[in-house]
């Protein structure tokens, strides 16, 4: 009895590992790269909000938001896509793509809006690693594409 | 396109009033198979009912208005709201019903009909039932009951689809989604294409899984839809045994590589490579990285820009056909390359 609880507690200690050394990668590295951009389309990063242009780079942490008139597409490095309608906020909190460790995390808080996510790799290979949190619960995936549409708080 | 073509049908058979009571008659309409969803048979309740009342005053127009409405459900057909121009108002009085039908049109368009069908239906009743006594103007009480049902029914409307929906699309991968909401008074789970639930803003109540027709899913999510990315492509290079050398099928493949990078402004390339288990293994993850660098160079050889790229290499370690040592397998004799 003793030595299994000794496992968990190791296991989970471990977990936390991982989870902190993903997270510091996560920040200082592209994720993503952004693939469809319509009107008024941003990223807000570390407080600071610039235009989301096709071709520049997703990070760690970044906040996507869209316009009346915008709309957003992008694709993370596990080939991941999701894309945003107008007046959406969608906050990457943590990605970790690392196959050859075997780390994998999606973690994003859909704030307002409308978006379609369409899950690639780490859906594939540790879907029970996607989380996405509505106002009012959170999403747990098992499959692939679905939509959200979260109404303005 | 189909509920214009019953309204054509219905004025047609109106030109007399006599035609339109032997073609729409009451008891006929009532027969016709009600409708499959709750909303839509609410509704041809409704418009039953309304058509009853019209009778009472003899107005055949409009009971053939209703009785169109509803044979029209009967059929399957989505009908909306009556259009403000359809109905001859003053113009203070299509300023106030057109605003009604925004309302109206809204809540139903963010799953009202699925998630909410009785006050969906009570809301559509009312909306087209003031329509009607609004141009008719005979008693202004009529005017006003219809109002004041609309006005209840639309409040308990938009109340009821305040919230947030998530729905599961149609995968075009092909393989099944699926997939858990998990709030404070439960979880629901969604595992069919257009399957979807109404998570309840301040409660997290939830409504059972329920199929949103393909209007709601455009209505609700179609910019989004229309903003998902081109999806990444995928390519696989074979090499020959021991070597950095493209398999002449696979160098036949590049111009296909090249368009898809050319496609997409910014592109980034993921390249990994990979060997097979024939020699010692630290001269396989040599060559596996020999192989990923040589795809590499030969696209910059060929782009006019230069691409961002991963360059990452598996050795033996990750064969798509498992065999044991010393084994010549050449689909594991491989470079990996995504276009994103």
């Amino acid at each position: 009895m003793l030595s299994v609880i000794r496992l968990v507690v190791v296991a989970i200690a471990a977990a936390l590992l991982v989870w902190a050394m993903g997270s510091a990668h996560a920040q200082d590295a592209e994720i993503g790269v952004i693939r469809s951009s319509d009107g008024e389309a941003l990223i807000i990063r570390s407080g600071v909000t610039v235009p989301a242009l096709v071709g520049d780079s997703v990070m760690g942490n970044d906040v996507l938001q869209t316009g009346a008139d915008g709309s957003l597409g992008i694709i993370l490095a596990d080939s991941t896509q999701i894309s945003l309608g107008p007046q959406s906020q969608f906050h990457l909190e943590d990605f970790e793509f690392e196959p050859i460790r075997q780390g994998y995390s999606i973690v994003g808080r859909m704030i307002q809006g409308t978006m379609v996510f369409i899950s690639g790799d780490i859906g594939r290979l540790a879907p029970e690693n996607i989380r996405i949190e509505i106002p009012w619960g959170a999403i747990g995936l098992r499959g692939t594409r679905f939509a959200v549409s979260v109404d303005a708080p | 396109m189909t509920t214009i073509k019953t309204k054509v049908l219905a004025v047609i058979l109106c030109f007399s009033a006599t035609a339109c009571a032997q073609r729409w008659g009451i008891e006929p309409v009532e027969r016709l198979p009600r409708p499959d969803g709750d909303f839509e048979a609410l509704l041809f309740d409704g418009y039953i009912d309304l058509a009853r009342a019209e009778g009472e005053e003899e107005d055949w127009r409009d009971v053939d208005r209703f009785l169109s409405r509803a044979a029209a459900l009967s059929a399957g057909d989505l009908v909306e709201p009556e259009r403000i121009a359809d109905r001859d108002l003053s113009p203070a009085a299509a300023a106030e019903l057109g605003a009604a039908r925004t309302r109206l049109v809204g809540a139903l368009g963010r799953g009202g009909r699925v998630f909410a069908p009785v006050d969906a239906a009570a809301s559509q009743t009312a909306f087209d039932c003031w329509m009607q006594e609004q141009e008719e103007s005979i008693r202004q009480a009529d005017v006003m009951r219809c109002w004041a049902l609309f006005a209840v029914a639309i409040v308990q409307l938009e109340e009821a689809v305040r919230g947030d929906v998530i729905a599961i699309l149609d995968e075009t991968g092909g393989r099944a989604a699926a997939l858990d909401v998990v709030t404070a008074e439960g979880t629901v789970a969604l595992d069919t294409p257009g399957s979807a639930t109404l998570v309840s803003a301040g409660t997290g109540a939830f409504t059972d899984a329920q199929v949103l027709d393909t209007g709601t899913i455009d209505t609700l999510f179609g910019a989004a839809i229309d903003a998902e990315p081109l999806p990444p492509e995928r390519f696989i290079f074979y090499f020959e045994e021991g070597t950095a050398e493209l398999t002449d099928a696979s160098a036949q493949q590049i111009p296909a590589l090249l368009a898809a990078i050319q496609a997409r402004s910014g592109a980034r390339l993921d390249i990994v490579g990979h060997a097979d288990r024939v020699g010692p293994e630290p001269l396989n993850a040599v060559l596996s990285r020999r192989r990923a660098e040589q795809v590499r160079g030969l696209l910059a050889d060929r782009l006019a820009q230069p691409v961002q790229s991963t360059v990452t290499s598996f050795g033996e370690q990750d064969p798509m056909i498992p065999t044991p040592d010393n084994v010549a397998e050449p689909r594991n004799r491989r470079v990996e390359i995504t276009v994103r």
